[in-house]
């Protein structure tokens, strides 16, 4: 019965003008084109849901997702139809509300605070909602059921979500964070590995948030060496300024390709290295790739280190001796 | 022995969904419990047996039907292994009708057939499935251990046999590994049942050589899982370049996928490492390999790999005793399996034990020969454990040749220890860590525990290695948890650390109070892991403990910890029997007494299906550092200026709470939620050099632990001290002397410490005389949650203030004359007094009406620290008028005594989860009885006697000597309310009371035992420690009533 009035629903109400009853702040203003391409991730149960790629002007994706379901609330089922936004990293970034206003258990619709109190719990990746099952958000009461009169929200949720609205709150904040991120970060991987635009656009952006992001899906093997990508690379090695740059450029340092232009910028970088800065660059020539003959005699400059450990690395990687 | 009725106790819903699967019933209790209770006046073994597979079980079996003493010792923690450990839950059919009906029962235990889902089978519980017999894994451990302890025989799970003792010639006894170190057990003979006998193979220099593995995974959502074999690609490196599949029978969509490779390594280690990797490989393939596992999903992998020998010939023994038993069992049918029952049967048969005169004078381990007077022993202390076992020490580093080296050696892979491993391989160090199990994540992996409650989940690297598990479990199409496993394995390997797997970490290497590594046993071989900065990531401060740290464990009173959890495997079924999540006793794991009986009770109590290796155990030793964490510093936000990492949660001791400010109301469970900064030296143990502590075992009092032990709290914590250790290997620092400022710099830039916590001023507020005068003063305007906030102030400070404002008397007297009477003031205590007879006459009118806080999980999230209900506010009276030694009220006291009882049996919770929780389980005066023994203890008079006496009558309140009824699992508590009475009643002088404590000293529970041998002690300054003959015997001697003694002790923050 619920899924034909979903169809019906459907049917009846994408023909009509899509009137947006909310739109959350960071989508306002920002010019959002559509790739007109669909993708397809898994939703909890397993089903095929359809993604759309959306890019702002500076080249930077979008995920968008469109979602008419059901919130079972006071008795009766209500249909939020709602529009989900993630930026490439998987991090939700944004919401529409279409069709009608959300509502609460009182048939009250959303009031623009309620609506900056939902934005506030979406932005929460870790709410308290994560770890609570839908049937545990409130004090049971006798004769209690799901679709039953609900008893009172528990203390320690209350505080996450819109009153009077606990089951809709639930459901968006799920709906956004669990099971989508890790699907839409291989889907963006996908994007930057295909096209060289994107890639460029995040290694260029300011937000030092998707270099991070890029460095991540590099070392993860999710995205193969480029030019671009190298030269990140050693810019983050050189990063004091910005430890997690630095720290995730060493960790990246073993997937980009060491070649002799490379290899010389990694002298001077090497030169002012820790100990354990050096030792990250050292495994990064574990692989079978030829040393430089500078790079081979900067690296044996470090032979009389007074550190054990330290010279069974450095020994291993020189007495390779595969030098170009 | 006596034996209770409690008909008239109301049993746990749970315990009566669970009468299939795991009721626990008075006789089976007997078996579990009679390991533990010296059941057996032994000396020495007829037999021991190494390696609880299918031909040691079958060995065990018959030599107890001919009468034999045996001892059976596995190294994992469920008998079976061939079966259960490396998941090959399936038998060819063939030779089905020969098996015996124990047989049968063992395989397909009637209790099983409603976790039998899969409809497509056919045969007994629906278990045929073509040529195969499908098992449960659950069914075998369950079956395979109670049919064992049905035998009488003796049991020690994650044990290992490392040595022989020998005359010279003949077998004298054998040397076991334990988490509770090195311990010698006396035997005639010696059966090695081990896997492929590995142990005995290296002790007598045989030059094995192993050729492939084999390795299985359970797999989910599988489409039509009708094929019986995939080809995979050449690529791979798989024999044959085929995967096997077997159905499942839990489910329609189950399959088991099985495949060997040739192996590249002797390393056992790293087999099973690659084992991992190869089913990694795999399942990020599936879509490729089959459309069948399009969708599919890893529900878990094997706990090991199958090891297959290039020659599997027996090798010859050296000693008179010393016998081996094969356990081939690769292809396992129903008439091999009767073949292994009738090879063990004939072994043990033709055993003819000639004793000889002489004793052993060597000690036989792989790679060495140790005379005896080389080694120590000692006696453990285990009362009650039946296994006559005797502590053994040796100078390790001397004997022990087999050597690992590494900077940081991070012993124990759970929570925290995995983590540890990450920061310390991302900071360059090299770095071992080691783990019993085969798999790194412990609570959260091999424990199941995947969710997260509480904790300070805003950090940073919380979220990020959250996201980097998961996005492993997508990539290889696992499930959370597997994945998890296999982030943890990636992570360490891939930067170039070590995993030693499958090692029990079993003693310490310490020169001139140095850590230098640790023992361990693998496969039965001693090794040494030595490292320059070793962390103690056991969680239960083992390490530490064998290397003489200083430790606490339970609370400063009675010894009480949390109940500990053994979860079931859900695999993909939507409903169970009954809940998969259970609490447990109330264990002291650092007791091998303790550990058993945990292990056996949850594997009575366990679904068949299947469930998760490893016991989690809330609360253990707590390893005292160069900075205690407290309960002050957790709620009053101390900042410290080593502050490395924050924790969040209420608190949350799985009960009352144990402190005299829990008992006068204060801190409440589930009181409001705090975040608690962790400095440096609580995780630098006092006295050691080489060591840092990481997980819950790290230096805080029994209260802060309850605001500190979340799960995600406890892995940022562990990644940061990998850093630290790395750091100091580095830079050769010893823990003590370290900086860690410069990381402090590094962990704020990384926003791993927010600038709001690094601003802070240094320590906390209860010293401020403003602060102090502030409070006070909110109090006196009568603001009740401020009597929690003034009860923390230093006494010296708030004393005069207090005082200065209840002789001004203009405030809330009555609120001040508490917060006097909570400092021993008597001033006030009249006001009390009048409030608590008022009090008293209105419950005795409207009855009992619920305990506000016994009912803990409701309150949670409040945002006042408020005192609510009647019932506690008598309470909070009681103890705070106990807190003032008031003799003046001890006739009110007696009459409330007097008037007191039971009220009932465990009062029933709303649902099934409450109504499981131990915790809860609870009569409903449990804690005004509790409360009145506080005072009784305190203010002990003989006046007391008649109303303990009356309460001890009441059939829900006397006579809960653990090993004298069932359900001891539930019944934990009412042994706790009995104690607590006799502790009472023999300070008040009463002999009942010292009766009772020396009949305590026979109690099942090891706390409970050591709380009434301690009592004893106080009371009598004699110390016959837990023989209880002789406690009776002094105590007939005494004269009655006695002196009373009061309780003397400090406020247990």
């Amino acid at each position: 019965m619920l899924i034909q009035f979903i169809l019906l629903f459907f049917a009846t109400h994408f023909s009509q003008k899509d009137v947006v009853f909310f739109q959350s702040q960071e989508l306002k203003g920002l010019e959002l084109t559509s790739q007109e391409q669909e993708f397809v991730i898994l939703d909890d149960q397993e089903h095929e849901i359809p993604i759309l790629e959306y890019r702002d002007s500076s080249g930077l994706i979008y995920w968008y997702r469109r979602v008419l379901t059901p919130v079972c609330l006071t008795g009766e089922c209500l249909l939020i139809d709602i529009g989900i936004y993630w930026d490439c990293t998987g991090d939700f970034f944004g919401l529409e509300v279409h069709g009608e206003h959300l509502t609460k258990t009182d048939h009250s619709i959303f009031s623009v605070k309620d609506y900056q109190h939902l934005m506030g719990i979406l932005k929460n990746d870790w709410s308290v909602l994560r770890e609570y099952e839908f049937t545990n958000l409130v004090e049971q009461q006798e004769g209690d059921g799901v679709d039953g009169i609900s008893g009172a929200t528990k203390t320690e949720i209350a505080m996450e979500t819109v009153k009077d609205a606990v089951y809709t709150t639930y459901t968006i904040w799920h709906l956004a964070h669990l099971g989508e991120k890790e699907q839409l970060v291989e889907l963006t991987a996908n994007q930057l590995n295909e096209k060289n635009l994107i890639l460029k656009a995040l290694v260029t952006n300011k937000d030092s948030k998707y270099r991070y992001f890029i460095l991540d899906l590099l070392s993860n093997g999710k995205l193969t060496s480029t030019p671009e990508l190298d030269s990140l690379v050693l810019e983050g090695l050189r990063s004091f300024e910005d430890p997690k740059f630095k720290k995730l450029s060493y960790n990246a340092l073993s997937k980009i390709g060491l070649n002799h232009q490379i290899q010389k910028s990694l002298i001077s970088i090497y030169l002012i290295a820790s100990i354990q800065d050096k030792i990250q660059i050292l495994t990064a020539f574990e692989r079978p790739i030829k040393l430089t003959p500078e790079l081979h005699a900067c690296f044996s400059n470090d032979l009389t280190i007074d550190n054990d450990w330290f010279l069974v690395k450095l020994k291993k990687v020189i007495e390779a001796k595969r030098q170009f | 022995m006596k034996r209770r009725e409690f008909l008239n106790l109301s049993i746990p819903a749970t315990g009566a969904i669970l009468v299939s699967p795991g009721f626990i019933n008075y006789q089976l209790e007997k078996e579990i419990n009679a390991q533990f209770s010296n059941d057996v006046a032994i000396d020495q073994y007829d037999l021991v047996i190494n390696g609880a597979g299918l031909s040691g079980y079958f060995a065990a079996m018959e030599a107890a039907k001919q009468g034999k003493n045996v001892l059976i010792v596995e190294k994992r923690t469920s008998p079976g292994y061939e079966i259960t450990a490396k998941q090959k839950l399936w038998i060819g059919t063939e030779g089905f009708d020969s098996l015996s009906k124990e047989l049968k029962r063992l395989l397909l235990p009637e209790g099983e057939k409603d976790e039998v889902l899969n409809s497509e089978g056919s045969g007994v519980n629906g278990s045929q499935f073509d040529d195969e017999l499908l098992l449960f894994g659950g069914s075998i451990k369950k079956g395979m251990l109670r049919n064992l302890l049905q035998q009488k025989i003796h049991i020690l799970l994650m044990t290992d046999v490392c040595g022989v003792l020998s005359d010279g010639e003949n077998m004298r006894g054998v040397l076991l590994a334990g988490k509770h170190g090195l311990h010698t057990v006396k035997c005639n003979d010696f059966i090695d049942s081990s896997d492929n006998v590995l142990f005995s193979r290296g002790l007598v220099g045989n030059d094995y050589q192993i050729e492939k593995a084999g390795f299985v995974m359970e797999v989910l959502k599988v489409k039509n899982p009708q094929k019986k074999e995939i080809v995979a690609a050449e690529s791979l490196g798989l024999c044959d370049q085929k995967i096997q599949i077997h159905r499942g029978k839990h489910l329609n969509d189950q399959i088991f996928l099985e495949f060997e490779y040739p192996v590249n390594s002797q390393n056992i280690n790293e087999i099973e490492h690659q084992s991992r990797l190869f089913a990694a490989k795999i399942s990020k393939g599936f879509s490729g390999l089959d459309n069948s596992l399009v969708e599919a999903k890893v529900e878990q992998f094997a706990l090991e790999s199958t090891i297959i020998l290039k020659d599997n010939t027996l090798p010859n023994t050296n000693l008179k005793g010393h016998y081996l038993l094969a356990n081939d069992a690769a292809n396992l049918s129903c008439e091999e399996l009767l073949k292994i029952e009738a090879d063990a049967k004939k072994l043990v048969s033709s055993i003819r034990t000639i004793k000889t005169e002489g004793k052993a004078n060597e000690l036989l381990v792989v790679g060495a020969k140790i005379p005896f007077d080389q080694l120590t022993f000692s006696n453990p202390d285990e009362p009650g454990l039946s296994v006559p076992l005797q502590r053994c020490d040796f100078d390790f580093a001397k004997w022990v040749t087999n050597r690992n080296k590494c900077q940081v050696l991070v012993a124990g892979g759970g929570t925290a220890g995995a983590m540890a491993a990450m920061g310390s391989v991302e900071k360059s160090a090299n770095t071992i860590v080691v783990d019993y199990f085969n798999d790194l994540g412990g609570t959260k992996t091999v424990g199941g525990v995947m969710g997260y409650y509480h904790g300070y989940k805003d950090h940073k690297f919380f979220k990020k290695q959250n996201e980097m598990a998961t996005q492993v479990a997508y990539d290889h199409q696992m499930n959370g948890n597997t994945g998890r496993r296999l982030f943890h394995l990636m992570e360490v390997l891939n930067g170039g650390g070590k995993f030693i797997s499958g090692a029990i970490m079993c003693g310490a290497i310490v020169k001139n109070k140095r850590v230098e590594g640790i023992l361990i046993c693998r496969h039965g071989k001693l090794e040494l892991v030595e490292g320059d900065i070793t962390i103690d990531a056991t969680g239960d401060g083992d390490l530490a403990a064998f290397a003489g740290a200083i430790f606490s464990h339970g609370d400063s009173r009675s010894g009480m910890t949390q109940d500990y959890s053994q979860w079931d495997q859900k695999g993909g079924a939507k409903k169970f029997p009954s809940a998969t999540g259970r609490d447990y006793d109330i264990i002291d794991n650092t007791k091998i007494s303790e550990l058993q009986r945990g292990l056996f009770l949850s594997h009575y109590q366990a679904h068949y299906y299947d469930f998760f290796p490893m016991l989690t155990v809330r609360e253990s030793r707590r390893i005292e550092g160069l900075y205690i964490l407290d309960l002050i510093d957790s709620s009053e936000g101390t900042h410290f200026d080593d502050v490395m990492t924050l924790t969040s949660s209420d608190f949350d001791p799985h009960t009352i709470g144990s402190s005299e400010y829990s008992k006068c109301g204060f801190l409440l469970p589930h009181s409001n939620v705090v975040v608690v900064e962790i400095p440096y030296r609580s995780i630098v143990p006092k006295g050691l050099d080489g060591m840092l502590i990481s997980g819950r075992g790290i230096s805080q009092t029994h209260n802060a632990l309850q605001f500190t032990r979340m799960s995600a709290d406890l892995a940022v914590l562990g990644y940061l001290t990998g850093q630290v250790a790395a750091d100091q290997a580095w830079n050769k620092i010893q823990p003590k002397d370290y900086d860690v400022s410069a990381l402090q710099k590094e962990w704020q830039a990384l926003g791993y410490l927010t600038e709001d916590c690094m601003s802070k001023q240094p320590g906390n507020l209860v010293n401020d005389d403003k602060e102090i005068t502030r409070r006070v003063k909110m109090l006196s305007t009568g603001a009740p949650e401020y009597l929690y906030e003034c009860v923390k102030l230093p006494k010296d400070k708030a004393l005069p203030v207090l005082k200065e404002y209840f002789n001004k008397s203009d405030g809330n007297m009555l609120l001040l004359a508490k917060a006097l009477a909570w400092f021993g003031e008597k001033e006030g205590n009249d006001l009390i007094v009048e409030e608590l007879k008022k009090m008293y006459v209105q419950e005795q009118k409207e009855g009992y009406l619920g305990g506000y806080v016994d009912t803990y999980d409701d309150i949670r999230g409040r945002e006042k620290n408020i005192l609510l209900g009647l019932f506690w506010k008598i309470n909070q009276n009681i103890a705070l008028l106990a807190m003032a030694q008031n003799t003046d009220c001890k006739h009110l006291i007696r009459h409330i005594l007097g008037n007191t009882e039971s009220g009932g049996g465990m009062v029933e919770r709303e649902n099934e989860y409450f109504n499981g929780r131990i915790d809860l389980k609870i009569i409903p005066n449990f804690n005004r009885i509790m409360a009145i023994c506080f005072y009784a203890e305190r203010v002990p008079n003989t006046l007391f006697e008649d109303g303990f006496k009356k309460l001890l009558k009441d059939k829900n309140i006397g006579g809960f000597i653990t090993q004298e009824y069932q359900e001891t699992r539930w019944r934990v508590y009412g042994g706790d309310l009995e104690l607590f009475i006799a502790s009472a009643m023999a300070r008040c002088g009463s002999k009942v009371g010292y009766d009772l404590l020396a009949d305590y000293l026979d109690d099942i529970h090891y706390n409970f035992k050591d709380f009434a041998s301690k009592e004893l002690k106080a009371l009598t300054s004699k110390d016959y420690q837990f023989d209880s003959r002789v406690w009776k015997k002094q105590l007939s001697k005494l004269s009655y009533p006695r002196p009373t003694v009061k309780l003397v002790k400090e406020v247990e923050v």
